[in-house]
């Protein structure tokens, strides 16, 4: 019976989900504390709308991420598959989704905090997004080693 | 313990930052105090978009203050994300319009026009309370309060005694409140609050003569210097006292004001000196990106800031030198 489910289908299936599922959801808090600070911003000034909206975009790369390395997983399976060669993308689904998420979390601090800086200074957009982009580093690196081991 | 969730703070601290920067800077003091009079002064406000708006003449700008008050409090209490924290510094203006009222009923009068809108209790409601005595609505603390005050009225007949209770009693509750929060960062402000206030009160007081008795019934408790402190320094001049305390972290601000009263015999120095220290730890907020911290630090700066502008208005209309104005001016946050 519990071959019959946790075939190397499934594991390949599960490793697809969670590459976008937990980077999905980091992104989604990330953007989300971005946009509050973003939107508390523009209530007092509402002409920063254009570098607001770029800070707060930055979190939901990740998401774009998990997405690409959900795609590949998917495109891997086959009705023939064994278990091992399961197992292997399920593994090579984890990179991507658990860097995702806390990266993601993090970046949005970054960007809501980049977001108050531009409120006091709106020349300083480029050092905002340069900061936040520091966090974007590590989410492509995950990215790079989920693709790795999809192989 | 009531919870209090730094991301939360997200949409408030953004408003808060955008805020922040048209708050009067040391410029925009200094245009003030180096203005041909009150008039020229008081136009540096209405560029500021100071109160409702009502800003023609700068014989009102006792209005304008209050009304520039209220709208800080009617801000901060829309966009708190935890209510409990505003109320919680709304409380005592409460305390200051109960004091008024009370003083007006032990006086026979009618209460004087100063009660402020800037309470918990609206200025009718308040007014209410005290004249059907129903007190069901406040605070515990203000239920003791004032059965201490009648108590101690009936007894003394002076109305310094309605001062002295209600002000304590005002205390604290808001320190009271503030240890109810689960942040580290309000719970130390409570602690700095109550120090500077009982070191300013002792010292006056010891420079005054008071007895013992005087002096530990007005003690604030909780803070980081303790009772034993006080009284410990009692039986010594006031000079040893400010010579111990410099183990502490109000060490050099004391040992400075101390300096000041010794030189012009003008008390008001310390005062000023231990609001700068308040304002130094508030200062720290700045590097705090989500969070009450901010939240808290824009009220104090407003505070601080309508201060000043009454001291510069104040100053301007008796035609005081601008060096002395500029010596009674608090440590702003900007």
């Amino acid at each position: 019976m519990l071959e019959q489910i946790f075939t190397g289908q499934f594991f390949a299936y599960f490793g697809a989900a969670i590459a976008f599922l937990v980077a999905g959801l980091g992104s989604s808090k990330g953007v989300g504390l971005a946009g509050q600070t973003g939107a508390g911003v523009l209530s007092e000034d509402p002409s920063k709308f254009g570098s607001v909206m770029l800070l707060e975009a930055l979190p939901s790369t990740q998401a774009i991420y998990g997405f690409v390395i959900a795609f590949l997983i998917i495109g891997k399976i086959n009705d023939a598959m064994v278990l091992q060669e399961g197992l292997k993308l399920f593994a090579a689904g984890l990179p991507m989704g658990v860097v995702g998420l806390v990266s993601a979390i993090y970046q949005g601090k970054v960007s809501a905090s980049g977001i108050q800086l531009i409120s006091k200074h709106p020349e300083s957009v480029g050092s905002a997004i340069t900061l936040a982009l520091m966090v974007e580093m590590f989410a492509i690196l995950a990215l790079i080693v989920s693709i790795l081991m999809i192989g | 313990m009531i919870k209090i969730k730094q991301d939360d703070y997200a949409y408030a601290v953004g408003l808060i930052r955008a805020k922040e920067i048209k708050l009067l800077d040391g410029d925009r003091l200094n245009r003030m105090i180096e203005a041909q009079g009150a008039a020229e002064a008081f136009k540096v406000l209405a560029e500021a978009e100071y109160g409702y708006g009502n800003t023609e003449n700068f014989h009102s700008f006792e209005q304008v203050l209050a009304e520039e008050m209220k709208k800080t409090y009617d801000l901060l209490a829309e966009i708190s994300p935890v209510p409990e924290v505003v109320d919680a510094f709304k409380k005592k203006h409460d305390y200051f319009n109960i004091k008024v009222l009370l003083k007006a009923e032990f006086s026979g009068q009618e209460p004087p026009q100063i009660l402020v809108d800037t309470g918990v209790f609206g200025v009718e409601q308040i007014k209410r309370i005290i004249r059907e005595r129903d007190y069901s609505e406040l605070t515990p603390i203000m239920m003791q309060a004032i059965a201490d005050t009648y108590d101690a009225f009936s007894r003394m007949r002076d109305p310094q005694a309605v001062d002295l209770i209600i002000d304590k009693a005002s205390y604290d509750q808001f320190v009271n409140d503030l240890n109810e929060f689960d942040s580290p960062f309000l719970h130390e402000l409570a602690r700095i609050i109550i120090d500077i206030t009982n070191i300013n009160m002792y010292i006056r007081a010891r420079s005054l003569n008071k007895s013992w008795d005087f002096i530990g019934k007005l003690l604030l408790k909780g803070g980081e210097i303790s009772e034993e402190f006080y009284f410990a320094g009692f039986d010594k001049p006031v000079e040893a006292f400010v010579d111990d305390l410099r183990r502490t972290k109000y060490g050099d601000t004391v040992k400075r004001g101390w300096e000041l009263y010794t030189a012009k015999k003008n008390i008001s120095g310390l005062e000023k000196l231990l609001d700068d220290f308040l304002m130094s730890y508030i200062r720290r907020s700045k590097l705090i990106t989500m969070g009450v911290e901010p939240f808290i630090a824009y009220l104090f700066a407003k505070e601080t800031e309508i201060r000043n502008v009454r001291i510069i208005m104040t100053g301007k209309i008796n035609g005081l030198n601008d060096d002395l104005i500029r010596e009674r001016l608090r440590l702003g946050y900007v």
